[in-house]
C-alpha cells in the first residue's frame, strides 16, 4: 500500500473533468485500487466512481489522501504517473 | 382544435408535424416489468451503453466544430458519466435482485443519484443533476432505437414535443427540418432556453400535463409571442398565425435593412446603440443586430452557476473572446455586481434585511480586494485583444472611485512587472444608479471616463418603490419627472467634463423615450440585442432640434 497526500489546487474542487481523468486512470492500472479520502476523514471513495467521487464534493484548498492498494508490487513508475495527473489536473 | 398555454422562448412562430423525442423518460416507472431472464436485460444494457458511448463520441467531435470546446465539453463529461462504476453496478443490481427490467432499473438508478447531487449544497452539483438524467434518457434511448435517431433523420418540417430538452439534445438537433419543440418541464433561464434564443428556434415550454402523447403526428403551430401551441388547427386559426408570420418575417426583414446603417437623427445628431450580455453566447446575437458595441457585459453570470471563484485564467478567456469577437467595438465589462437580488452561494454572504442596501457590488469587492483583483487582471490582460472597458457598480461615495483606480493601478502595476500586456489607456467608468452619485455627479465626472445610468436601481432607489414587490409594483415608473430630472441633471454634469454617458436599463429599448433621451444628449443607449434595430429605426426618423425645446421644457 502506498499513499499520497495532495492539495487540492483545482479552484472548482475535483469536479466533473479530473473525476474522470482520474477514473480513467485506475482503470488503466487494474491490478491495484485507488481510493481517495479527506485528510481529516475515514470515508474512503474508489476513484474508479466518477459520480461517487464528484459526490465527495472536494474543495480547493482540502487535503486528499490518495491511497494505492495492490497485491503485487507498487511500481516507482505508478506512483509517479499518478502524482504528475495530480499537479496537472487537481 | 386544442389550444395550449406555456412560456414562450425565443420570438417565432412555427409550424409543422409534432413528433415526440422520445419515450417519455418521466413514465418509465410505471413500466415497471418482472423480467425471469435477467441476463438478457443486463446484456441489453451493455449493448445501449457501447451504443451511447459511440454517440458522444461522434457529437463530441461534431460539436466541438459547432460551437467549439467550451459546450462540446458537456459530451466528454457524459461519456465518464456513463463509465462510472456505481452507476452500472446500480443498473445491473437492480436487474438482477427485483427482477426488472433495464428500462425501470436504469430510471430507479438515474432518481437515486439525482436526488443525492439535488441535495447538494452547491449549484454547480446540483446541476449534475440534469446531467445525470441527460445519461440515463440517452441510455434508455439507444436501448430502444427509439426516434432520437429518427428525428435527426426525419425529412419535412417538424416540431419535437418531449417532457424537457437538454442542451445537449437540442445542439444535436437538425435544424433544417426542426423548426421548433415545446416541453411538458423548462424554465425560461435554463441554459437550454438560453441556447434556443441564440440558435433562433422557437419553443413554447412548461406546458405540464397540457401536452398529451396522442397528440404526435399532429399538426401543429407555435406561437411564441403568445406562448401558445394549436394542436390540429382549424383554418381560420392557420390563415391567422400564418399572416402573423409574414407579418413578423417582414419587420424582422424591414429591420435587417436598418443593418450597417449610422446611428443618427435626422438633423445629424449621433448616439451610440449598444447591447446588453451575460454571456458568450449572447455575442452572436449582438453581431446579428448590427449593435455597435456592448454597453454591459454583466460579468456576474460568470460567477454565478458555479462552485467557486472562477479563477483569472478562466475569466481572462471569456473577456478575451468578448474583445477579439467585437472588436473594433467595444466591450464595457462591468465588474462583479454580486448581494441584492443576486447571491452566489460560494460568497457566504450573511442573510440581510435589507439586501439591495446592503453588501453588494462594489462595497464588496473593496472589501475582498482579492477577489476584485483577480477580475480585473482578467480584464486588464483581455484588453490587449480588443476595446474594453472597465465599468463600476453601485457607486455611492467619490472614495471608492478612488480606491478602485488605486486597485486597477496596482494590477497594471503587477502585470508589467509579470511582462503581461494590457491596455495601457482602458477606459474606467462608473454606474449611476444611486441617488447619491447622481446628486455629486459633477465632481465623480472628474474622475472617470464615461457614465452609465443603469435605471432600474436608480427608479428603486430614487422613488423608494421595491423592484421585488408585486403589490407596489405599478410605481415602479422609469418615466416619473424625478428619473428624467435626475438623468437630465447626470447627462448636463458629464458634458461639462467632456465625459459620455449611456443608459443601461430596461427603459433604453422603450422606443417612447427615445426622444427625450435624444433631446437630453444621452451619447450611448445598450439594451437587449432583439431592440437594437427597432431603436435604431427610431432614432433614424427622429428631428431632435424641432422637438428638443419643447420637451426640455416640461422637465
Amino acid at each position: 500500500m502506498v499513499t499520497l497526500e495532495h492539495t487540492i489546487k483545482n479552484k472548482l474542487g475535483i469536479h466533473a473533468r479530473p473525476a474522470g481523468f482520474l477514473a480513467k486512470f485506475a482503470k488503466e492500472h487494474e491490478n491495484c485500487t485507488i481510493f481517495c479520502r479527506e485528510a481529516n476523514s475515514s470515508k474512503e471513495y474508489d476513484v474508479k466512481n466518477v459520480l461517487s467521487v464528484m459526490g465527495a464534493q472536494f474543495k480547493c484548498g482540502d487535503d486528499v489522501i490518495f491511497k494505492i492498494d495492490s497485491k503485487e508490487k507498487i511500481s516507482e513508475d505508478l506512483i509517479r504517473k499518478l502524482r504528475e495527473l495530480l499537479e496537472k489536473h487537481f | 382544435m386544442k389550444v395550449l398555454k406555456g412560456i414562450g422562448i425565443s420570438d417565432g412562430i412555427a409550424f409543422g408535424k409534432l413528433r415526440a423525442y422520445r419515450k417519455d423518460f418521466f413514465s418509465i416507472h410505471s413500466m415497471r416489468i418482472f423480467k425471469e431472464d435477467s441476463e438478457s436485460e443486463i446484456s441489453k444494457f451493455k449493448h445501449a451503453k457501447e451504443l451511447a458511448l459511440k454517440q458522444l463520441d461522434v457529437l463530441y467531435n461534431h460539436a466541438l466544430k459547432d460551437v467549439g470546446e467550451e459546450h462540446a465539453m458537456i459530451f466528454d463529461v457524459h461519456k465518464m458519466m456513463i463509465e462510472d462504476i456505481d452507476y452500472s453496478n446500480s443498473i445491473m443490481n437492480i436487474i438482477r435482485d427485483e427482477k426488472a427490467n433495464a428500462e425501470y432499473a436504469i430510471w430507479l438508478t438515474s432518481r437515486n443519484f439525482e436526488k443525492k447531487f439535488e441535495s447538494m449544497e452547491s449549484e454547480y452539483m446540483q446541476q449534475r443533476a440534469a446531467d445525470v438524467r441527460d445519461i440515463s434518457r440517452r441510455l434508455i434511448n439507444c436501448m430502444n432505437n427509439y426516434v432520437q435517431t429518427d428525428v435527426s433523420s426525419e425529412k419535412k418540417e417538424i416540431i419535437i414535443g418531449c417532457d424537457d430538452l437538454s442542451p445537449s439534445e437540442l445542439l444535436e438537433l437538425n435544424r433544417n427540418y426542426v423548426k421548433g419543440f415545446i416541453t411538458i418541464l423548462g424554465s425560461r433561464n435554463s441554459h437550454t432556453s438560453i441556447l434556443a434564443k441564440s440558435m433562433n428556434m422557437p419553443a413554447i415550454i412548461s406546458l405540464g400535463d397540457q401536452l398529451k402523447p396522442d397528440f404526435e403526428g399532429c399538426n401543429v403551430i407555435i406561437d411564441s409571442f403568445a406562448g401558445a401551441v394549436y394542436v390540429s388547427p382549424d383554418r381560420s386559426t392557420i390563415r391567422r398565425l400564418k399572416r402573423k408570420k409574414e407579418m413578423y418575417d417582414k419587420q424582422q426583414e424591414l429591420l435587417s435593412s436598418f443593418k450597417g446603417k449610422d446611428d443618427v437623427t435626422l438633423d445629424g445628431q449621433k448616439i451610440t446603440l449598444c447591447a446588453n450580455v451575460s454571456n458568450i453566447l449572447d455575442i452572436e446575437a449582438v453581431r446579428d443586430c448590427d449593435a455597435s458595441g456592448i454597453g454591459l457585459f454583466r460579468s456576474e453570470f460568470i460567477y454565478m452557476g458555479k462552485r467557486s471563484y472562477p479563477t483569472e485564467e478562466e475569466q481572462f478567456k471569456i473577456y478575451k473572446t468578448a474583445a477579439e469577437k467585437m472588436s473594433p467595438e467595444h466591450v464595457t465589462i462591468r465588474t462583479l455586481d454580486v448581494g441584492a437580488d443576486k447571491q452566489i452561494s460560494y460568497f457566504d454572504i450573511p442573510k440581510e434585511p435589507n439586501p439591495s442596501m446592503g453588501y453588494r457590488g462594489i462595497r464588496v469587492c473593496l472589501d475582498r480586494p482579492n477577489i476584485f483583483k483577480t477580475q480585473l487582471r482578467a480584464i486588464l490582460r483581455a484588453s490587449a485583444f480588443g476595446n474594453i472597458r472597465i465599468l463600476i457598480p453601485m457607486i455611492s461615495l467619490l472614495d471608492e472611485i478612488i480606491r478602485s483606480k488605486n486597485i486597477i493601478e496596482e494590477c497594471k502595476k503587477e502585470l508589467k512587472e509579470e511582462g503581461l500586456k494590457y491596455d495601457e489607456d482602458i477606459q474606467i467608468g462608473i454606474m449611476i444608479e444611486t441617488p447619491a452619485a447622481v446628486m455629486i455627479s459633477d465632481v465623480l465626472a472628474k474622475e472617470v471616463d464615461f457614465f452609465s445610468i443603469g435605471t432600474n436601481d436608480l427608479v428603486q432607489y430614487s422613488l423608494a418603490v421595491d423592484r421585488q414587490n408585486d403589490k407596489i409594483n405599478f410605481m415602479f415608473n422609469p418615466q416619473h419627472m424625478a428619473i428624467l430630472r435626475m438623468i437630465k441633471l447626470v447627462c448636463e454634469n458629464a458634458h461639462k467634463e467632456g465625459i459620455s454617458v449611456g443608459i443601461c436599463g430596461e427603459i433604453a429599448s422603450d422606443d417612447k423615450m427615445t426622444e427625450i433621451f435624444l433631446s437630453l444628449g444621452v451619447d450611448e443607449l445598450s439594451m437587449s440585442s432583439p431592440f437594437v434595430l427597432g431603436i435604431r429605426r427610431k432614432v433614424r426618423g427622429v428631428n431632435v432640434s424641432a422637438i428638443k425645446d419643447e420637451i426640455l421644457s416640461k422637465l
